[in-house]
């Protein structure tokens, strides 16, 4: 309905060549596709979301570790753990990009601050002035965001597993090992896949956090589909292009989720 | 081992691990935010002498320079000038549209579930070009209109989806019963079955003052004038145009902040729970 008709007109824009102004727009089919394959930053963009989506495996673990204390431990101040710890999720993405901003800062940046404090100055550096460390240290930050929200995906999930499993387990002589791996993990084999599922999706298209801290520089180190497509379309008025580059991506992105779910279907 | 502790819950020390662990996550999870909030009270030479350290003096002239000399309560106003508008008119859709999809069986209810799926994998951007050219045709570019509407577009195959799982797994004998009291079904919506569901509203609430309140993507390409624009960019803007200072961008950013720390401090069990509901639904 909201979808379907856009999509129809991103289809139908990606088909042109068009400076998204004048009257009259040239068909020329496919060679908008044939363009974004042959073009060096779609797969330098696509090898960034790659390295983003490995690097987005530690907030999926520090997430699930997370859950998993606060679940089976029962600590005082639960809550407040778990308020605490979901809190940047929920902030606007230009704050937590400034913050991260600052905190990479070369002079006044926490990280390089406490490297001197530690003796390890001489590694202190501009870590989103450099194209080396660039990219990394954004997945960092998103990853900061990251952490709260798997983990109370995967409280909820935790929350879903019978406690007569584990009950039946240790009456059958399961160590606590046991009992995570046959129990609690496939229990959790749901929420795993949301949360692969999700978090695989928002780091291939991320957008804001790269926009509002680095516009996909020092020198397109940090450069990501999101940002091409957008520099393509709306800064450069290659619409017909940018649609293309837009569809292409979609349907990585869609095609990738699919083959996945269907293969953790089929696996079970 | 060290789950064998937490399930037997019997030696100390594991307990103390797993404390220092949560400790340190959670502190993880707000320095940050506590270095922008001390940073704010400082002035621009202590912040480059001692990053890390507290301010010498706190000065809270920082926050009314930062309120003074930006538009920040200009862009705040636009915030909530488009945020109130679409969260109602996403909470009246998704509840009628999610009851009427509820009770109805229509051909092709079976490919809407695929189809929405799928829709909720489309990349922002990808959507944002044609709908960008979409209300730039219809005259509503650089409109808070023309925003509202792509926002409530944007949320609401999400929350009608929510509204509609939450009014199937309501008991029909409920409809039936009212209907048997001489309900009409305006007032069995009304007085029956929209109560009943007021956690999904709570969770469509939250998951679009989110979206809406964060977004960055539409006011970028349907908002130009600085009168018109919404916190995210406008913080932005000044993230530009005060660069070199830092003390005022850490005060403004602390103020736009607050708002939303504060909210989600006092509703943080709704938040939780409606970003989950979310997210597994």
């Amino acid at each position: 309905m909201f979808t379907l008709f856009p999509l129809g007109r991103l289809l139908v824009l990606s088909l042109l060549d068009w400076d998204g102004i004048s009257k009259n727009p040239q068909w020329i089919w496919f060679d908008n596709y044939s363009a974004v394959f042959a073009n060096k930053f779609f797969w330098l963009a696509l090898r960034h979301n790659l390295w983003w989506v490995v690097l987005a495996s530690i907030p999926i673990i520090l997430g699930l570790a997370l859950a998993v204390v606060l679940h089976f431990a029962k600590p005082r101040g639960r809550n407040v753990y778990r308020t605490l710890v979901f809190l940047p999720y929920t902030l606007a993405v230009v704050v937590s990009g400034f913050m991260w901003m600052w905190i990479y800062h070369p002079q006044t940046g926490a990280i390089n601050a406490f490297l001197e404090l530690i003796g390890l100055g001489s590694l202190a550096r501009g870590w989103l002035g450099d194209p080396n460390t660039a990219l990394s240290a954004l997945a960092m930050a998103g990853a900061w965001s990251g952490y709260g929200f798997t983990m109370v995906l995967f409280l909820a999930g935790l929350g879903n597993i019978e406690t007569a499993l584990y009950d039946a387990a240790s009456v059958d002589g399961a160590n606590a090992w046991q009992r995570f791996r046959h129990v609690t993990f496939p229990g959790l084999a749901n929420t795993t896949n949301v949360v692969i599922v999700i978090v695989f999706l928002n780091t291939m298209r991320v957008f804001d956090f790269v926009y509002v801290t680095t516009k996909g520089g020092p020198i397109d180190s940090t450069q990501v589909l999101a940002t091409i497509i957008y520099r393509e379309t709306f800064q450069y008025f290659r619409v017909g292009y940018g649609s293309a580059f837009a569809v292409v991506t979609m349907i990585i992105i869609m095609a990738a989720s699919l083959v996945y779910l269907y293969l953790r279907e089929r696996g079970r | 081992m060290l789950i064998r502790f937490w399930q037997t819950g019997k030696p100390a020390i594991s307990k103390s691990l797993v404390q220092a662990f949560l400790i340190f996550m959670s502190f993880a999870a707000i320095a940050p935010i506590l270095i922008i909030w001390t940073t704010s009270f400082k002035d621009n030479t202590e912040v480059y002498l001692n990053p890390l350290a507290l301010p010498r003096y706190w000065r809270f002239e920082n926050f009314v320079d930062a309120w003074n000399q930006t538009r920040m309560g200009n862009y705040v106003l636009s915030s909530v000038k488009v945020t109130i508008p679409t969260l109602a008119l996403v909470l009246i859709c998704a509840s009628l549209a999610g009851y009427a999809l509820a009770k109805l069986k229509f051909r092709g209810s079976q490919i809407i579930f695929p189809l929405f799926l799928l829709g909720l994998m489309v990349p922002n951007i990808s959507i944002a070009i044609p709908l960008y050219y979409t209300v730039v045709d219809i005259g509503l570019h650089n409109t808070h209109l023309g925003l509202i509407l792509v926002e409530v577009s944007q949320a609401l195959p999400l929350a009608i989806f929510l509204s509609r799982s939450t009014f199937l797994d309501l008991p029909s004998e409920l409809r039936d019963s009212a209907r048997i009291d001489g309900a009409k079904e305006y007032d069995i919506f009304i007085r029956v079955m929209a109560p009943l569901a007021r956690p999904a509203f709570i969770s469509i609430t939250v998951l679009t003052f989110l979206q809406v309140w964060n977004s960055y993507l539409f006011p970028l390409l349907l908002i130009n004038s600085d009168e018109l624009q919404t916190m995210p960019l406008g913080l932005s803007f000044l993230q530009g145009r005060y660069q070199t200072n830092l003390v005022l961008l850490a005060a403004a950013t602390t103020l736009i902040s607050l708002p939303t720390i504060i909210i989600y401090i006092l509703l943080q069990r709704h938040f939780i729970e409606g970003i989950v509901e979310g997210a597994i639904k």
